[in-house]
């Protein structure tokens, strides 16, 4: 071989990559040629190196090309934030552009009455006010048969029997002369006119009547003011709620008929030694810290928040507004509500099980029936509400 | 960058189809496993990007290969201002034409290697053509008397007459013995040969001569050749045992 090595065979044979014959050709002109030798011998050494090329001799050899890529940045910049955007409005219309916040939307204006959400963190007060009014209303429920009756026995949650409320109205004889416009109104209305009536919390009826201190005229005028204040239009929709009230009682099993039936000698009893529990935590919660004091002073509203459990036919991504769900503060452990859920998502009954109050109760049924799921098809679900335990903050 | 096979004749085109020639099949066929490798390690890729223009890839190319440039320059200069030169130098050799040094890359070997090798090349060509054939005097690392040239190591044993003499035996005595040392090493095979000049004369270590000649135990082969080197010059009669103990026996009288 007379030529010199080429660079290309010089770096293959320091890489070792030629074939055998090709090695022994370039070993010996390496061993007679003295300036091949020297080259092998440099590039070897200059491998075994590992210096580093110095910053300024990057930014000098780059120096040009850096002003071509700040021109290019922007462009790329401006690419990657439209497509941030685009992702961004696909997340929008996909979760917010179906029917779920529309019908949510339609519903709220459709009902035109304040929600549970802003009526439930009024419930520690309402609680405790009460409290005094429950020897007063023992008393009277002795003494006579009132309209306040069938409201007593209509916040059990299963739906009140149209005929017992009628026999009771014609009980009253002696009440029916001051009530009888009142009255009138209420059948000219109609009988889902009177089940709403009916449907409206004790808590709310006793806040009144101890407003009125125990004047029992008073309390016979709540339905009347109640239904002055309600629009003809909201009929339609409770007519929809008494059909589901009716399948309830065929659905709801016997512990409910016994609660709806009403134990009239063990209900005081029981109502009083309740509200003296209520009475204790209150005054417990207050010393925590953790509730309003039973005089009304919130001392820390910010009670945990509870966890809820949502479980059968329905979950908890059926809920079209689980916003009213962080307002149940008053859902604790042990207390579990079973629904009877129509095709329209509608609540159309509820049976409190596990560990209840009676007046809580009465609320949580009320709370309930104001959920709507969005869920498809026309038979009726079954789903469980259950307390799972707090938070941990 | 195409490569084409018409009736067995593989054609080298470029991306204008203006710059044909033509390959020999070896040379394609390292192209295509080259190609095939650079799957594997990117270098192809960069390669090719860089060959259709990119100028991000070129970008690339210099952050990732500026090293190897880098190493090759400062074995031959110390000065920053012209370390810097060269290789603002280099890197205008490969840019030009296209990048035409850089399409003669046949990815044979690794292209680290061969840009150093390239790189050792450019910057020799660069540094002569500035200082002359002898600008490597610039840069001398002294290790002993032995290293020096030749006219200074003369300089050096002249100071008065009794050494000059002597100086000149001993230039005698070592001209004898490289020629001894030439004709024992031509007798030594190709690989053996590249080993001892490598090891003895060029500086590398011994385990770097080893991986590079593919041997199993350098030390010992080197061993092996010292040996054969040894007696190959003991043939030689004024190296023989009988002349070496009269020797030593006459500066032990003395």
């Amino acid at each position: 071989m007379n030529d010199h090595i080429t660079g290309e065979d010089l770096a293959a044979y320091v890489d070792g990559v030629l074939v055998e014959k090709k090695r022994g050709e370039l070993e010996s002109h390496f061993s007679r040629c003295p300036k091949c030798l020297e080259a092998l011998a440099e590039i070897v050494d200059i491998q075994s190196s590992r210096a580093k090329v110095p910053g300024e001799f990057l930014q000098q050899a780059l120096g040009e090309k850096q002003a071509v890529r700040k021109r290019v940045l922007p462009m790329r910049l401006a690419f990657e934030i439209a497509a941030a955007f685009l992702v961004v409005i696909f997340i929008g219309y996909f979760f917010l552009g179906n029917d779920r916040f529309r019908q949510a939307e339609s519903r709220k204006k459709e009902k035109a009455a304040p929600s549970v959400s802003q009526a439930v963190p009024q419930l520690s007060l309402e609680v405790e006010k009460t409290i005094p009014v429950l020897t007063g209303r023992v008393e009277q429920a002795e003494t006579a048969k009132t309209k306040r009756m069938p409201v007593e026995k209509n916040v059990m949650p299963a739906p009140v029997p149209l005929p017992a409320s009628e026999k009771k109205q014609d009980q009253t004889a002696a009440i029916k002369d001051r009530k009888s416009a009142v009255l009138d109104e209420n059948e000219i209305r109609g009988q889902g006119q009177k089940l709403e009536e009916a449907a409206e919390p004790a808590w709310a009826e006793m806040d009144k009547l101890s407003n009125a201190q125990f004047d029992r005229s008073h309390s016979v005028q709540v339905p009347a003011s109640a239904g002055t204040v309600e629009p003809a239009l909201a009929a339609g929709p409770r007519a929809a709620k008494q059909a589901g009230k009716e399948m309830a009682d065929a659905v709801l099993p016997a512990r409910a008929k016994k609660y709806e039936k009403g134990d009239e000698e063990a209900f005081p009893a029981e109502f009083r030694e309740a509200a003296a529990i209520s009475n204790a935590m209150q005054l417990f919660l207050a010393a925590t810290g953790r509730a309003a004091t039973p005089g009304g002073m919130k001392m820390a509203v910010l009670a945990p928040q509870p966890t809820i459990r949502i479980e059968g036919d329905v979950t908890w991504s059926d809920l079209r507004d689980p916003e009213l769900l962080a307002g149940w503060s008053w859902f604790k452990k042990g207390m579990i509500m079973e629904l009877e859920i129509d095709g329209a998502g509608q609540v159309i009954a509820v049976l409190p099980a596990g560990q209840w109050e009676r007046s809580m109760a009465a609320m949580a049924t009320k709370a309930v029936r104001q959920l709507t799921f969005s869920i498809s098809g026309k038979k009726s679900r079954r789903a469980r509400i259950s307390f799972i335990g707090s938070s941990p903050n | 960058m195409q490569t084409i096979l018409v009736n067995n004749l593989i054609i080298h085109c470029d991306r204008d189809k203006r710059n044909v020639r033509e390959l020999d099949n070896h040379r394609v066929l390292l192209v295509i496993i080259g190609f095939m490798k650079g799957f594997l390690d990117g270098d192809a890729r960069l390669l090719q990007a860089l060959l259709a223009g990119d100028t991000a890839a070129w970008q690339k190319f210099i952050l990732q290969y500026s090293n190897f440039i880098y190493r090759a320059i400062i074995k031959y200069t110390d000065d920053y201002d012209e370390k810097m030169a060269v290789y603002l130098h280099i890197l205008e050799k490969l840019h030009e034409n296209r990048f035409a040094r850089l399409r003669r890359f046949a990815f044979q070997a690794k292209l680290s290697t061969w840009l150093t090798v390239v790189s050792r090349r450019l910057a020799l060509d660069f540094l002569r053509s500035k200082y002359g054939r002898d600008f490597r005097l610039k840069k001398i690392r002294v290790v002993s008397i032995d290293a020096e040239p030749d006219y200074l190591k003369f300089l050096a044993d002249t100071a008065t007459p009794e050494k000059e003499m002597a100086a000149v035996e001993r230039q005698e005595q070592r001209l004898r013995l490289e020629s001894d040392l030439e004709r024992a090493m031509a007798a030594l095979s190709d690989k053996e040969r590249l080993a001892v000049q490598l090891v003895y004369f060029k500086g590398l270590r011994i385990k770097e001569v080893g991986k590079l000649l593919e041997l199993h135990s350098a030390y010992k082969f080197l061993g092996r050749t010292l040996q054969k080197i040894k007696a190959e010059m003991e043939k030689r009669s004024r190296f023989s045992r009988t002349r070496v103990r009269d020797a030593l026996e006459g500066e032990a009288h003395e």
